[in-house]
C-alpha cells in the first residue's frame, strides 16, 4: 500500500471551561490513504467536528500530531496553515458558507482567485465543475436565488475546483432532505473518485456512512471501530447498513460492559 | 492572489455598501477640503505679503545707515550710530552671499553742464561704486555699464528733460518743461551727443563759488524700474567724482564734520533672500544695525504664522475626524463580514491578501475623498476669491498697504500633496482594522450560523 495521506498520532483535545475540563478527543490514532472515502460517524457530542477541525488544521490539538502529506500541520503557524489549505485542502460546510454577494460562478472561482490563477483559467475550471454538479444553468445566480441543494452543489464545486488532495465535509447534507441528500452524496463521491481525491465526511447518519469505504465510529471522543468496507461483500446498501448496525450494537454493549466492570471493581 | 483581483474584490466590497462608503467619503472630502482651503489661505497670505513688500523694494538689498534706530527688548526705540567706512565695506565684500557693496553718497550742490550752454542745477547726484552699479540691478536704457575706475553719469528717466539755459529767465517752470496737456516737452539737449561735465559749487556770503570741472567718460539713461523711484528722479555718478565735489564743498564751507572715507549710507546686494538674512545676522553680530525689507517681512510673517497655525489646526482637526470615520467604517465592515473573512481564510486566502484588501478599501476611500476634496476646495477657493477682500485677512492690511491679491491660492503641489495625504490617512486609518481582520478565527466563522 502507498503512504497514508493523513496520519494522526496519539491525538488528544481537552477544552477547559473555567475549572472544568472536557476531554473532547482522546488517544486518536488513524491513517487514511489517498483516494479513500472516509466517514467519521458518531452521535452528537462524540467529538466528530472536533476531530475534523483538527485534521484540517483549523484547531490545535492539546497533544499529538496530525500529518498530511507528511507535513505536521499541528506545528504550523496560522500563515503556513492558510498556505497549506490553499494548496492541498478543500472544504464543504453544513451551512454552505457561500459568499452572498457573489454569483455561483464567482463563488466557485474563489479558491482559484486566492491561488492567483488568471481569469480565463478560473472561469473555465469553474464552469467545468459546475457542469459536473449539474448547475450549468445557474452560473449567475446568487446564493439567495438558489435552493439549499443547489447551494450545496455550489459548495461542492468550490471545494473541488482547485483539485485539492483532501476534501473535508462536516455534515454536508445536514440541512437537506433525504432525496437531496442522496443526490449530493452521489455527486461528491463521483467527483472525488473521478479525480482520486480523498474525502473525509463527518456525519451522525448511518445512511450516509454507507456511501463510504472507510468508517470511523467515534464514541465519547475515542475511535472505537475502524471499519474497512469491502463493497463487494455486500449485495446492496441495505446489507451494509445492517452490518454497520450490528457492529455498533456489539461495540456499544462491549463499552457499557467494560464500564460496568470497572464500576464493579 | 493577483493584485488586480485584490483590487477588484476591495472595490466590490466598497460598492456593496454604497451609502456607507459614500458617507465616509464625504467625511474625507470635507476634511481634505478643509485642510486644502486652510493651507491655501496661508499661501495667499504669504504671497500677498511678499507682493506688498516687493512693491516697496528689493528684498535682497540691505541698507546700512550711520544713524540707525533699534528696538530694545522692551519695545523702546534706541538711537545708535554705525561707523560706515571703507574698512567696513571691504569687510562686507568678503562675506558669503554678498554680490556687491557700495557706499551711497549724495551731493546737491552741483551743476551738470551740457554743450556749455545748458545746465541742470541742484539735482541730487548719487555716487556709487562703478562696479557695483550693474550688480545692484540697475539697467540702462541708453549707454554702457562703467568699468572700474571709469567716470560716468547716468540720468534717471525724468531728469534730463530739465536741462535749460540759465541765462534765459523762467516765468513758469511748468510751461518751460511741459506741454499744456501734461506731456513733457522734448529735452533741449540731446545728452547722447552732448559734451557733458559736472562741477560743484557753493553759496557763501551771497557769493557763488564754482569749482573744478569734471568730465565724464560715460553718459547714459537709466531704465525705469517700477518700484524704484531713484531710477526716475535721481542721477548716478561714480563715487570718486562725487566724493571730490563733497570734499571741495566741505573745504569751502569750513565743514569739519566731513570725513573722507566715511559714509552715511552703504548698500549691500545679496545673492538671494536667504543670504540677505544671513548677512544681516552676521552684521548684527558685528554690532552694525541694518535695515532691510526682509526684517519687515520676517516680523510680518511671524504675525501671520500664528494665524496660519490656527487655520491649519482647524483643517487638521476635520481630517482627523474623517480618519476616525474611515476607521469606524472599516471596523463596521469587518464586523459585518466576519463570517465571510473566516470562510475566505478556510478556503486559503492568504493573511497578507486579506490585509491588503482592507488597506486598499480604506485607501480608496481616502483617495476618492482626496480627489473630490480638491474639487470642493477649488470651488471654495473660487468663491472666497470672488467675494472676500484680501486685506481682511493677514497682516499686510494692517500696514496700511492694500494690494490686489487672492484670498486663497491652491498651487499644483498642494493638489498632489493633499491627494497623496488623504490616501495615506485612509491607509493608516485602515491599518488597525485590517490587522483585526487577519486575526478573525476561521473556526469561529464557520461554526457560527
Ligand atoms: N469550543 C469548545 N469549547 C468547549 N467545549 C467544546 C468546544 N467545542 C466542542 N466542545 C465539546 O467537545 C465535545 C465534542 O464536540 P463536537 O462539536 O466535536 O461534537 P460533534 O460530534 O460534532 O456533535 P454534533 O453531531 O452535535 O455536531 C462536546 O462535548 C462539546 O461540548
Ligand atoms: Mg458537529
Amino acid at each position: 500500500m502507498s503512504e497514508p495521506i493523513i496520519k494522526v498520532d496519539n491525538l488528544r483535545k481537552v477544552y477547559k471551561l473555567g475549572t472544568q475540563k472536557v476531554v473532547a478527543l482522546d488517544n486518536i490514532n488513524l491513517e487514511i490513504y489517498p483516494g479513500e472515502i472516509c466517514c467519521i460517524l458518531g452521535t452528537s457530542g462524540s467529538g466528530k467536528s472536533t476531530l475534523l477541525n483538527m485534521l484540517a488544521g483549523l484547531e490545535k490539538p492539546s497533544r499529538g500530531n496530525v500529518f498530511i502529506n507528511n507535513s505536521s500541520i499541528s506545528q504550523m503557524s496560522e500563515k503556513e496553515l492558510v498556505d497549506f489549505r490553499q494548496k492541498y485542502l478543500g472544504f464543504v460546510f453544513q451551512s454552505y458558507n457561500l459568499i452572498n454577494s457573489m454569483t455561483a460562478l464567482e463563488n466557485v472561482t474563489l479558491p482559484l482567485v486566492f491561488k492567483g490563477k488568471n481569469k480565463n483559467f478560473r472561469v473555465k475550471a469553474a464552469k467545468n465543475i459546475l457542469k459536473t454538479v449539474g448547475l450549468s444553468s445557474h452560473l449567475n445566480h446568487k446564493p439567495s436565488q438558489m435552493s439549499g441543494g443547489q447551494q450545496q452543489r455550489v459548495g461542492i464545486a468550490r471545494a473541488f475546483v482547485s483539485n485539492p488532495s483532501v476534501v473535508f465535509a462536516d455534515e454536508p447534507t445536514g440541512n437537506l432532505d433525504s432525496k437531496t441528500t442522496d443526490e449530493i452524496m452521489k455527486i461528491m463521491l463521483d467527483v472525488a473518485q473521478s479525480f482520486g481525491q480523498t474525502l473525509v465526511i463527518v456525519t451522525h447518519d448511518r445512511d450516509i456512512a454507507s456511501y463510504a469505504n472507510r468508517i470511523f465510529y467515534l464514541f465519547d471522543g475515542r475511535i472505537c471501530y475502524d471499519l474497512h468496507v469491502n463493497k463487494e461483500l455486500y449485495g446492496n446498501r441495505e446489507d451494509l447498513l445492517h452490518h454497520i448496525q450490528e457492529i455498533f450494537d456489539t461495540e456499544k454493549q462491549k463499552i457499557s460492559q467494560s464500564k460496568e466492570n470497572s464500576e464493579v471493581e | 492572489m493577483k493584485i488586480k483581483d485584490i483590487f477588484s474584490m476591495a472595490l466590490g466590497n466598497l460598492m456593496r455598501r454604497k451609502l456607507r462608503t459614500f458617507l465616509t467619503v464625504i467625511g474625507v472630502i470635507v476634511g481634505a477640503a478643509a485642510i486644502i482651503v486652510m493651507i491655501s489661505l496661508g499661501i495667499a497670505m504669504n504671497k500677498s505679503l511678499d507682493d506688498t513688500i516687493s512693491e516697496m523694494g528689493d528684498l535682497t538689498i540691505i541698507e546700512l545707515n550711520t544713524y540707525a534706530y533699534t528696538i530694545d527688548d522692551n519695545g523702546n526705540y534706541q538711537d545708535k550710530r554705525n561707523l560706515l567706512n571703507d574698512e567696513l565695506v571691504e569687510k562686507i565684500k568678503k562675506l558669503d552671499g554678498v554680490v556687491a557693496v557700495s557706499p551711497f553718497v549724495s551731493v546737491y550742490e552741483n551743476k551738470i553742464v551740457a554743450n556749455r550752454t545748458y545746465e541742470l542745477q541742484g539735482q541730487e547726484i548719487y555716487g556709487i561704486d562703478a562696479e557695483a552699479f550693474e550688480q545692484f540691478g540697475y539697467e540702462l536704457e541708453y549707454g554702457d555699464f562703467p568699468k572700474k575706475g571709469e567716470t560716468f553719469l547716468f540720468f534717471g528717466t525724468d531728469t534730463y528733460y530739465r536741462f535749460r539755459n540759465p541765462d534765459k529767465p523762467v516765468y513758469d517752470y511748468f510751461k518751460e518743461f511741459y506741454n499744456t496737456d501734461g506731456t513733457p516737452k522734448p529735452p533741449k539737449v540731446d545728452i547722447k551727443k552732448a559734451k557733458i561735465y559736472i562741477s560743484g559749487f557753493s553759496w557763501n556770503d551771497e557769493r557763488k563759488y564754482e569749482f573744478k570741472k569734471y568730465n565724464v567718460q560715460k553718459v547714459g539713461i537709466l531704465k525705469q524700474k517700477e518700484n524704484d523711484w531713484m531710477t526716475q528722479y535721481s542721477i548716478f555718478a561714480d563715487i570718486e567724482t562725487v566724493n571730490k565735489i563733497l570734499s571741495e564743498n566741505a573745504k569751502a564751507n569750513n565743514n569739519r564734520d566731513f570725513k573722507p572715507g566715511e559714509y552715511n549710507t552703504v548698500k549691500i546686494k545679496a545673492a538671494d533672500i536667504n543670504s540677505a538674512e544671513k548677512i544681516q545676522n552676521t552684521l548684527k553680530e558685528m554690532g552694525i544695525t541694518t535695515y532691510g525689507l526682509s526684517d519687515m517681512r520676517e516680523s510680518m510673517q511671524k504675525q501671520q504664522g500664528t494665524l496660519q497655525m490656527i487655520l491649519g489646526g482647524i483643517g487638521a482637526m476635520s481630517l482627523i475626524v474623517a480618519a476616525i470615520g474611515i476607521a469606524n467604517t472599516m471596523v463596521m465592515s469587518i464586523y459585518e463580514r466576519t463570517k465571510e473573512i473566516g470562510v475566505m481564510k478556510v478556503l486559503g486566502c492568504k493573511l497578507s491578501n486579506i490585509k491588503s484588501m482592507f488597506l486598499i478599501e480604506s485607501s480608496v476611500i481616502g483617495f476618492i475623498g482626496g480627489i473630490f476634496g480638491v474639487a470642493l476646495s477649488y470651488v471654495a477657493s473660487f468663491l472666497m476669491n470672488k467675494f472676500m477682500n484680501a486685506s481682511s485677512l493677514g497682516s499686510a492690511g494692517n500696514f496700511g498697504i492694500v494690494t490686489e491679491s487672492a484670498v486663497s491660492i491652491i498651487p499644483w503641489w498642494l493638489v498632489l500633496l493633499s491627494v497623496v495625504f488623504s490616501t495615506v490617512v485612509g491607509l493608516i486609518s485602515g491599518y488597525l482594522p485590517s490587522c483585526r481582520a487577519t486575526r478573525i478565527s476561521a473556526l469561529e466563522a464557520i461554526k457560527s450560523e
